[in-house]
């Protein structure tokens, strides 16, 4: 499975009906990569970045699913930010992924990233950027808020 | 027309700009997207506001200028850039050569060890950047100047680069949405600091909008019921469902190192 597949999927599990901010996309697939028993191909590089661990190839990947209508870019009404929304296209396509995962034997995988996904979705933004880094404080130097973990 | 800013922090110095270039009489005027912004020689930074043709013009000539680094003394490199702002205004095949033009110059001054700013205006002034500097659209300066004065309780002289990038970041973008007319677009930004200048990509300036999300929406998760979780929404849940335990892998899965 290619990384941006685990990207897809993570968009079309249940948890998000509304969409999930960049943001939230970032520190879920950073944990996935963290967690997860995958090779490494499947994974996202991350770089310590000013709100901790930073992929460039997530928001790479983002656009590339919008411009092919795998997932919908949502503006949210007063905020600078668009959310990234699943689609009948999205559930389809996540389970064809998750079928796959189970060719490849990534169940585990697959259920890893689901559980993420629920605990990135249900926290706000302080106290996930709080978990992250109390997790990974070596993906914290280079963050501009401070760390009250 | 155009907003550019520049902000002095601890540890080096950020320039910023808006990247709409309008023409045209008001309400007759066409938008599109230019760079205000870049390294003209190595060493230095610049942001521009004002026609683009002058720009250009100071752009080459500064370019090309002799003996001018950043080793070179401030105020010498300040008389220089002025007679470059001279040459422009006598070079008759630039059309706007009276027309205002701003611009904001940054450089390490290696003899000083310390980051320098320049605020140059092609009638002859020219201030030094202490803290904040705002050049452009009048309406586009009084917008920035609000929005700064909205962060008071920050003291850009104790911030890092790296923060001093979001306060620059946020303070553009707030006072492009509200500014009715004439700036807008991608906003660019710059640094200047002992390791010298880099003009930042997409990317980076992707990155520093959510890292002003955040900053924004922590700021709203302080006010109870401002900002909910994403998991807590109405709307109906049609996501896809995880493998249940009961779906087992073929055979025992691979082990991979993290």
């Amino acid at each position: 499975m290619k990384r941006r597949d685990w990207l897809l999927l993570f968009a079309a599990y249940r948890g998000a009906p509304d969409g999930l901010d960049p943001i939230r996309f970032q520190k879920g697939l950073f944990l996935f990569a963290q967690r997860a028993q995958v090779p490494a191909r499947s994974k996202y590089t991350f770089e310590p970045y000013a709100y901790g661990p930073m992929s460039r190839g997530i928001y790479h990947d983002l656009d590339r699913l919008v411009d092919e209508g795998l997932v919908e870019r949502v503006a949210v009404p007063g905020k600078h930010w668009s959310r990234y929304k699943p689609s009948r296209v999205t559930f389809r396509e996540g389970k064809r992924i998750i079928k796959q995962a189970e060719d490849e034997k990534l169940l585990d995988a697959a259920r890893e990233l689901f559980q993420i996904k629920q605990d990135v979705a249900n926290v706000g933004f302080k106290e996930l950027l709080e978990r992250v880094y109390s997790e990974h404080p070596e993906f914290a130097v280079n963050s501009v808020f401070r760390k009250s973990a | 027309m155009t907003l550019i800013a520049a902000l002095r922090c601890s540890d080096g110095l950020i320039l910023g700009s808006d990247s709409q270039e309008t023409r045209g009489a008001r309400g007759h005027r066409l938008a599109r997207s230019t760079q205000k912004l870049y390294e003209p020689r190595p060493g230095f930074l610049l942001a521009w506001a004002g026609p683009q043709d002058v720009a250009q013009g100071f752009t080459l000539r500064l370019a090309r200028a002799r003996r001018l680094s950043p080793s070179t003394d401030r105020l010498e490199i300040k008389a220089r850039l002025h007679e470059i702002l001279v040459e422009l205004r006598e070079d008759s095949s630039i059309e706007a050569r009276s027309d205002h033009v701003e611009l904001l110059i940054a450089w390490w001054s290696r003899s000083e060890g310390k980051h320098v700013g320049l605020h140059l205006f092609s009638g002859g002034a020219g201030e030094w950047v202490v803290t904040w500097a705002f050049g452009g659209m009048e309406l586009g300066i009084e917008s920035a100047t609000f929005a700064s004065g909205t962060l008071r309780y920050i003291d850009p002289t104790t911030l890092t680069l790296e923060q001093a990038k979001i306060v620059v970041l946020k303070v553009l973008r707030d006072a492009i949405d509200t500014t009715v007319e004439g700036i807008g677009g991608q906003i660019q930004l710059g640094t200047v600091q002992k390791g010298g200048v880099r003009v930042l990509d997409k990317a980076d300036v992707r990155g520093l909008h959510d890292t002003v999300n955040l900053w924004e929406s922590q700021c709203a998760e302080l006010l109870p019921g401002a900002a909910a979780p994403p998991l807590t929404g109405d709307t109906r849940d049609r996501g896809v469902s995880p493998p249940s335990r009961a779906t087992r892998d073929r055979t025992e899965p691979t082990r991979y190192s993290a």
